[in-house]
């Protein structure tokens, strides 16, 4: 039914009511949200007027959280309960945790589980749930503002994340409610809010050094199409690295090896992000910072002693560079622009490096703290059907190769990265037993030849193969990468057609059940909370479902279907829109499926006919 | 009639069979299509069209990738004549061609320690890439007089080739690192 979202100018069905959307730069150190107004992409403010929303949660026993710089302002008092930088932990594990170990400032459970859980005065709290409390006041901010509810909003990811990452953001949209459209690559997002897409054709390098993540993307521009050529950069490398340098350049200067106090540390660190900010513009700066023995101790730090410390990490981020521009087969002298993003972009020696790197001036004209979430604003209402003649389309890459274990602890590669999604590719595994009829699959992401080297993504485990004798079974598992670069396996014996049913254990992510259980604690009244959510879901779709279809069949449904199959097509619509009337979800539901099932071969027709109709003009020449 | 999915990958972008196609063509027809059937095009529709969308871009993709690396878009023209299958075993039994290739990785080998490695590695790449050609052409005459066994085995000493390649892009990468 796409049936007709790919409406022709002027083919709206219904006098167009404007969706509301927004796109969501959730980072590292600080997040956005902006929307499409009036035309114009811009970032919301707060009451107070502030645009950023500083990515910190705090914690307490007797209320709500508090997000943003409520929260910061808690930071040096009650550092334990006051959770930043938890992108960094998205998708991760406890052995992770162990490697970031002097980064982080609070504690978390010991236990079983996989996923880390971070011990709060509210509660043990995982990177999702404190992810999914960002995107709740941005969420709030946007709905103030726009003054309705959200119908879906676009969220950036840096390009480098890996399926366990980008799935743990989309579960946090889930927690916090929120309809994800797409979850887009950030430097992408950026290259759509410079409006490149509307300019020269050519290749363009966008450089993003945020908070805590740096990423290096090729993008290609031919005729509205954004084609990631290539992705690369570091998930553990950014802005923060920067105040680290800083600050370890202090402890030192202060004779003071590593210190256990939280409170000096986090002292340490607001001095040295200070430092960095002033450099962009002086070139020195006096730091003060009181001692635990209440003394005041001052220092200066210069330009050129800054560019000293940092250097080599600007260094790491040019190497990257390099490497990707190899990806891409592409030389340097082709890049045609250098977009920057990323506060950390602003630090002078940063500008320098990259535009010497490049050998041009990068581009700097948009903030670039905002420049993410306005692009991501631009594609969200892209994707809502505000622009049905709109033809910016993205075309994505999957950043790293998806790979099974095989025998010896090696690495099979199944899709390998930069491959454009979705994808699918299909892989035959045999038994090696009489009679078996389980088999266990070790999915991995990343580049290596071992599999301890990479990251490891889920378990998979295929049960109701039907006995046979060792080798004769033919298992065909399906991996299918979806538009947001999330992973979905399905199997089947191919002899028997049995389909084998897939028990799959992340990980590093949180089940299905784990989130529904934190849904459920996430509402007062759980029980009436989540009915009346899982009503009002089914009701959302059923009115796409015939939205969707009422289109489709006002286009074209005389043309590809004959009037019984159209009149079977509209008597299940006629039951969806009186159970839709109703508050039976299980009704809904049902009333849907028999729609779909009814529309199914329309549907196929429909696609079909998209597909002729973009080949128009060509002559289909002689065919094998 | 409407294109049906399991048609032949040429025919999806109205293609003849051939070896040599007009990649910007293949480029822009492929732009086109994923326009009319990209998830983007229906991330606000029901789930159904969402579903049937990402299956069409997949097998879109696929295709796509397929015939614009003249390698897979050979050993495609092979299978669709019922030679060769998706597992490549990778054998030749050229004496010349490997022992030939067996220089070529001691050659690589000695590179870093070579006074000008990145002009060695120059040199290198250029020989391996005529090699390449070479084999590209005897794929193209041995598929005009339908020898599809030779075509096959044309193919497959590409593939020993692009492993060298991607050795040598190896090699490269390790020199520029030691200099940073």
């Amino acid at each position: 039914m796409a049936l007709l979202q790919i409406s022709e100018p002027g083919m709206s069905t219904a006098p167009h009511q404007r969706k509301l959307a927004a796109g969501i730069d959730l980072g590292t150190t600080n997040s956005l949200v902006a929307s499409v107004r009036s035309g114009v992409a811009e970032t919301l403010p707060d009451e107070q007027g502030r645009h950023l929303l500083p990515s910190v949660v705090h914690y307490r026993e007797d209320g709500p959280p508090l997000v943003g710089y409520e929260a910061l302002q808690r930071a040096s008092d009650d550092p334990l309960n006051t959770i930043a930088s938890v992108k960094r932990l998205m998708g991760r594990g406890v052995e992770d945790l162990k490697r970031l170990g002097g980064q982080l400032s609070y504690r978390i459970a010991e236990g079983e589980g996989h996923v880390p859980r971070i011990v709060t005065a509210a509660g043990e709290k995982t990177a999702v749930e404190v992810s999914a409390d960002i995107l709740k006041a941005l969420r709030d901010r946007a709905e103030a503002t726009l003054g309705g509810e959200l119908e879906g909003v676009v969220i950036t990811v840096p390009a480098y994340f890996d399926d366990a990452q980008r799935q743990a953001t989309k579960d946090a949209a889930r927690l916090a409610g929120l309809e994800v459209l797409r979850l887009l690559n950030e430097p992408t997002a950026a290259a759509v809010a410079y409006g490149l897409e509307s300019g020269d054709e050519g290749v363009i390098a966008v450089y993003d050094l945020g908070g805590g993540t740096f990423d290096i993307s090729i993008l290609r521009l031919h005729k509205g199409v954004f084609e990631v050529l290539a992705t690369g950069g570091d998930s553990a490398l950014g802005g923060d690295d920067l105040d680290h340098a800083i600050a370890e350049w202090l402890l030192q200067s202060l004779g003071i090896e590593s210190s256990d106090d939280h409170r000096l540390m986090r002292q340490l660190m607001t001095a040295a992000r200070q430092a960095k900010e002033a450099l962009t513009t002086g070139e020195a700066t006096t730091i003060e910072i009181t001692l635990p023995d209440g003394t005041t101790w001052r220092t200066e730090l210069t330009r050129a002693r800054f560019d000293e410390l940092v250097r080599p990490l600007v260094r790491k981020t040019t190497s990257a560079c390099r490497r990707v521009l190899r990806d891409a087969g592409i030389d340097k002298a082709a890049v045609r622009e250098v977009v920057m993003v990323g506060g950390s972009t602003r630090v002078p020696l940063v500008r320098q490096m990259v535009g010497e790197f490049f050998g041009r001036e990068p581009l700097v004209s948009i903030d670039p703290d905002k420049v993410v979430a306005v692009g991501a604003a631009i594609q969200a209402d892209v994707l809502v059907g505000n622009k049905p003649d709109g033809d910016l389309l993205l075309l994505d890459v999957i950043p790293l190769s998806l790979g099974i274990e095989t025998m010896g602890g090696l690495v099979e590669k199944i899709i390998p990265r930069n491959t454009t999604i979705p994808v699918a590719r299909a892989q035959e595994f045999t038994t090696y037993k009489d009679g078996q009829t389980a088999m266990a699959i070790h999915v991995v992401q990343g580049e290596r030849e071992l599999v301890a080297d990479n990251r490891s993504l889920a378990r998979f485990e295929l049960r109701g193969i039907p006995p046979m004798v060792a080798g004769a079974a033919r298992i065909r598992v399906t991996f299918q990468v979806d538009a947001d670069g999330l992973l979905n396996v399905s199997a089947r014996e191919e002899t028997s057609g049995v389909e084998a049913s897939i028990t799959i254990k992340p990980s590093y992510g949180l089940s299905d059940e784990e989130i529904e259980t934190m849904l459920r604690d996430s509402m007062e009244h759980a029980a009436e909370d989540m009915a009346a959510r899982m009503l009002r879901e089914q009701q959302v779709e059923a009115d796409r479902v015939i939205e969707a279809l009422d289109a489709a069949l006002a286009k074209d449904g005389d043309e590809l279907l004959t009037a019984q199959e159209k009149a079977a097509i509209l008597d299940a619509r006629q039951q969806l829109i009186e159970a839709r009337q109703g508050s039976d979800t299980a009704a809904i539901k049902a009333a849907i499926k028999t729609v779909e099932k009814r529309a199914e071969t329309y549907v196929e027709r429909r696609m079909n006919s998209n597909i002729r109709q973009a080949m128009a003009g060509h002559n289909v020449e002689e065919f094998e | 009639m409407p294109i049906d999915l399991t048609d032949n990958y040429f025919a999806l972008f109205s293609l003849p069979v051939a070896f040599d196609i007009d990649l910007a063509e293949l480029g822009e027809r492929y732009r086109a299509l994923q326009q009319a059937v990209h998830p983007d095009r229906f991330a606000a529709a029901d789930a159904q069209a969402q579903r049937a969308s990402v299956q069409h871009t997949t097998h879109l993709n696929e295709a796509y990738e397929t015939l614009k690396d003249p390698l897979r878009r050979g050993f495609y023209m092979l299978k669709l004549k019922g030679v060769g299958s998706d597992h490549h075993d990778y054998t030749t039994a050229d004496g010349t061609f490997l022992m030939q290739q067996l220089a070529h990785r001691e050659a690589l080998e000695e590179i870093p320690r070579q006074d000008d490695p990145f002009a060695a590695l120059d040199r290198l790449r250029d020989t391996v890439e005529a090699e390449e050609q070479a084999q590209m052409a005897a794929f193209r005459d041995a598929w005009a007089v339908a020898d599809y066994e030779a075509a096959n085995d044309a193919l497959t000493k590409v593939m020993f080739i692009r492993r060298l390649q991607q050795q040598l892009d190896e090699t490269e990468e390790q020199l520029e690192e030691t200099l940073d």
